[in-house]
């Protein structure tokens, strides 16, 4: 844990869709940690390397909003990129007029958070990666402001601004006591059919602490320990 | 807050599942309507068919039945156990044989024979007979039947009960037994993962059970949980394996929300929303928080132009325990309406109590969250208080504070005020919010209401007496300022905005919206039943540019007064005035717009009542 880096994220919007309300949108009360770990692959991410979130500070209040918006209902299907590629003559645009969806979003304001997180280095790690360089690497790129793509907050549409915090002190969050926010989505186990995981988010002072489900982390007394991933 | 929606939901389930009263389906079972019940021998023949239910007028009411869980049929064939309609149990649809019908019936046969066939029950032989022996063909000339045709024919459905039996065939505890295991070892290739509700493993649920009571929605059966459209799945799943619920948690929470949405009590709707309420457990607290909420909210009789006799009167109807809780609840609701503080009466009231507002509005074939609102008994009715002390205002006649649903109306022209639909949506939600977290008013309502005072005087639909800075119009725009005044710390305006004239009010826009209230007495004074007032043509210019109006209106009501019989003491009144005003500004800034309409309303009422006092 050597390596740990703390960044500072604020925003004037954010969706951290529900699963289960997905369709119209509602957001979780706070950042999940996979939504933490796709702003750090935003800004640095190799594939010899792998975004573990330790904390996720809350700092500002949570308020939500309503929006209703236009948005297209169909997907590019798989099946016609497979047979643009084998060089057929397919359409392969998506007419956004012409295949609408009203959907409506309950989503969070002015939010700010600051994410804990660490790296680790994966069996695709060559020679030349070292944590140290893939720490530097990040570290720089974050003081810079610098990304692969814009980081944001649940749904592109809400961009997330960003800055390390080094040597400075965290900022406070305005969360006082205990609060449980429920089970929450940790991340989608990839290697295992993209079977999402929960994990039981507790906000102690504005400050949720994450386990690594990867390894069998989680509350000793909850179930998620329960199966090996 | 920090309670789940659908977490709340289902904790609401195992609280009404465990009380006898409040009459909910157990797992693998759903409410339903039957029209008809086919009394059979242990044979299989039919002795006789009795209608179900009741006569309301000319219209039948079917008979609320438990009945084993349906299908959800939205295309295509699917039979339904031991409850469906005469298509299916008699392979006759509206009187005629068709090849749907008959296929229909085979499909129904072929699942009781596969849920009944190995129960030894003389009620699930019975009906086995009866499938195997009866022909679609037998239908016509069968004079039992012919008495219910009419029912049978508009797809009423169909339940059986076997001859001296007292209980209906799907009552019977050996066919429930049945049922539960069938319906345990089919389930369409189940998935086993992670329910999002309760943390366990367990089989997902695929489909979501249909919300009914959703106010305004285009179909019969919209889900709140569901994946209508390809761009709303993802990672290559399908259904329900995009939110893994467990089987009993999806059960328990629609069990729940359909009840909610099913029981006056605990329903209302404002806008295009509809709004259900619920507490932690019945109780003292749960009566006087709903009582509350329905005057805050409304029901939907008072919203309603017409004035339809659909909604209820919250504390006629309530259920009330005890006469002495009863009279407490009743004396903690008429202060709360006040606006006043009741720290007193609150004893024996438990403050930690968890109370949900759950707002939801129809979109396509789902159902939408417009808010969410999880709090404890005390906090909510502080707030609820604090709402109703803003946006109490004088008024002719009325009795309780303006509801939040009469308020949204008065954002609609009154040429349109026939639709629920054209109540902007956008303005519930946030309005919601803010009466139960005590956070400021939307400022896009408070907008859209002096805009619709702005422009109502030059509708000529408008009827004459309602338009303008209406009663609600104003209670709302002097909350809103109210409560923006105290959350910027704005000391002086908070205590400056009563609900009553306050002549210590010394800012501009509301010392020129009674200049302006006097002006037109004056006039109207000078010519007594006059139909047009200053107020029709210059309301709009002098409440935003009033530097270029009022002198033009001071100089004609110079010459109101000297006309007018009472003239003098008008003149006084607008002496008075204008000693508090050193200049008239070239604009006003759209706070100082909702003032100016504040004193012109609190202006009009003042005068009013002195009119009153004199006669």
């Amino acid at each position: 844990m050597g390596y740990g880096i703390k960044l500072l994220v604020w925003g004037d919007y954010a969706c951290f869709t529900r699963p289960e309300m997905k369709a119209e949108r509602v957001s979780y009360e706070v950042m999940t940690p996979s939504a933490a770990r796709g702003i750090l692959e935003a800004i640095h991410w190799k594939p010899a390397i792998r975004w573990v979130i330790d904390r996720i500070h809350v700092l500002n209040e949570i308020r939500f909003d309503n929006i209703r918006r236009n948005e297209v209902a169909g997907k590019i299907p798989t099946r016609t990129i497979v047979e643009a590629m084998r060089g057929k003559e397919v359409d392969l645009h998506q007419y956004a007029a012409d295949d609408r969806q009203q959907r409506a979003a309950m989503l969070l304001r002015d939010v700010a958070y600051v994410i804990e997180a660490h790296f680790e280095l994966t069996d695709k790690a060559g020679p030349g990666d070292t944590a140290d360089k893939h720490y530097n690497m990040a570290v720089r790129r974050m003081r810079e402001g610098q990304c692969f793509h814009r980081p944001y907050f649940g749904c592109r549409e809400f961009p997330v601004a960003f800055r390390l915090i080094e040597g400075q002190e965290t900022p406070s969050s305005c969360h006082k006591g205990e609060r449980d926010l429920g089970w929450m989505l940790w991340d989608i186990d990839f290697d295992n059919d993209m079977t999402p995981r929960f994990f039981r988010a507790v906000m102690r002072d504005g400050v949720i602490d994450v386990p690594d489900l990867r390894k069998g982390g989680g509350r000793p007394d909850s179930e998620c320990t329960g199966r090996a991933v | 807050m920090g309670v789940l929606i659908l977490n709340a939901l289902v904790e609401l389930y195992d609280r009404l599942v465990a009380d006898p009263k409040a009459d909910v389906a157990q797992p693998g079972y759903c409410a339903a309507n039957a029209s008809v019940v086919l009394v059979i021998t242990r044979g299989g023949r039919i002795t006789s068919a009795v209608p179900l239910g009741s006569q309301q007028g000319s219209r039948d009411i079917p008979l609320k039945l438990k009945v084993p869980d349906r299908v959800k049929r939205t295309s295509g064939d699917a039979a339904n156990f031991l409850c469906d309609n005469a298509e299916y149990f008699l392979g006759v649809q509206g009187g005629e044989i068709s090849e749907r019908s008959k296929r229909r019936f085979d499909l129904a046969r072929e699942l009781h024979r596969r849920v009944l066939g190995p129960v030894a029950d003389e009620g699930a032989q019975a009906v086995l007979t009866f499938f195997d022996s009866w022909k679609p063909e037998d239908y016509r000339g069968n004079e039992k039947l012919e008495q219910v045709s009419d029912v049978l024919s508009s797809g009423g459905n169909i339940v059986f009960r076997v001859e001296g039996d007292s209980m209906f065939v799907h009552e019977r505890s050996a066919i429930r037994r049945a049922w539960e295991l069938y319906k345990a070892s089919t389930g369409p290739e189940v998935k086993v993962g992670q329910c999002l509700i309760t943390g366990d493993w367990g089989p997902i649920a695929r489909l979501h059970k249909s919300i009914s009571g959703i106010a305004g929605s285009k179909t019969a059966q919209p889900t709140l949980v569901s994946f209508n459209f390809a761009a709303a799945e993802s990672y290559g799943k399908s259904q329900g394996n995009n939110s893994p619920v467990g089987e009993r948690a999806a059960f328990a929470y629609a069990t729940a929300l359909n009840w909610l949405t099913t029981n006056e009590r605990h329903r209302m709707v404002m806008g295009d929303t509809t709004v259900v309420f619920w507490a932690e457990r019945t109780g003292p607290e749960e009566d006087l928080l709903l009582d509350v909420l329905a005057c805050a909210v409304g029901s939907y009789a008072q919203n309603e132009p017409e004035g339809g006799a659909e909604g209820v009167d919250a504390t006629k109807d309530s259920a009330h325990n005890d006469e002495e809780s009863a009279l407490r609840v009743r004396s903690v609701l008429e202060r709360i309406t006040r606006g006043q503080a009741v720290t007193e009466d609150m004893i024996g009231f438990d403050q930690d109590l968890r109370f949900f507002v759950l707002g939801l509005a129809p979109n396509v074939a789902r159902v939408t969250v417009r808010s969410w609102n999880a709090n404890t008994f005390g906090a909510l009715l502080e707030h609820v208080r604090q709402h109703f002390s803003d946006v109490a205002l004088v008024a002719p006649e009325v009795e309780r504070p303006v509801s939040a649903g009469r308020l949204l109306w008065e954002t609609v022209p009154a040429a349109s005020r026939r639709k629920r639909e054209n109540v902007p949506s956008g303005f519930v939600g946030p309005l919601m919010r803010a009466i139960l977290e005590g956070s400021m008013y939307p400022h896009s309502l408070y907008a859209a209401v002096l805009e619709r005072v702005r422009s109502d005087s030059n509708d000529p639909e408008v009827p004459r007496v309602e338009r303008k800075v209406t009663y609600p119009r104003a209670a709302y725009i002097k909350a809103y300022l109210k409560r923006k005044a105290r959350v910027t710390g704005n000391k002086t305006l908070e205590e400056a905005l009563t609900a009553m004239l306050n002549a210590e009010n010394k800012n501009r826009g509301y010392l020129l919206g009674r200049l302006f209230a006097l002006l037109e007495k004056a006039q109207q004074d000078a010519n007594p039943g006059i139909n047009t007032t200053i107020k029709d043509r210059y309301y709009a210019s002098a409440s935003a540019t009033p530097g270029t109006v009022f002198p033009v209106l001071l100089r004609l009501a110079q010459h109101h007064i000297a006309k007018s019989e009472y003239g003098g003491y008008v003149d006084r009144l607008i002496e008075d005035v204008l000693r508090d005003l050193d200049c008239f500004p070239a604009h006003l800034n759209l706070d100082d717009q909702g003032l100016f309409a504040l004193g012109y309303y609190h202006q009009k009422d003042a005068l009013y009542r002195k009119a009153e006092h004199l006669s």
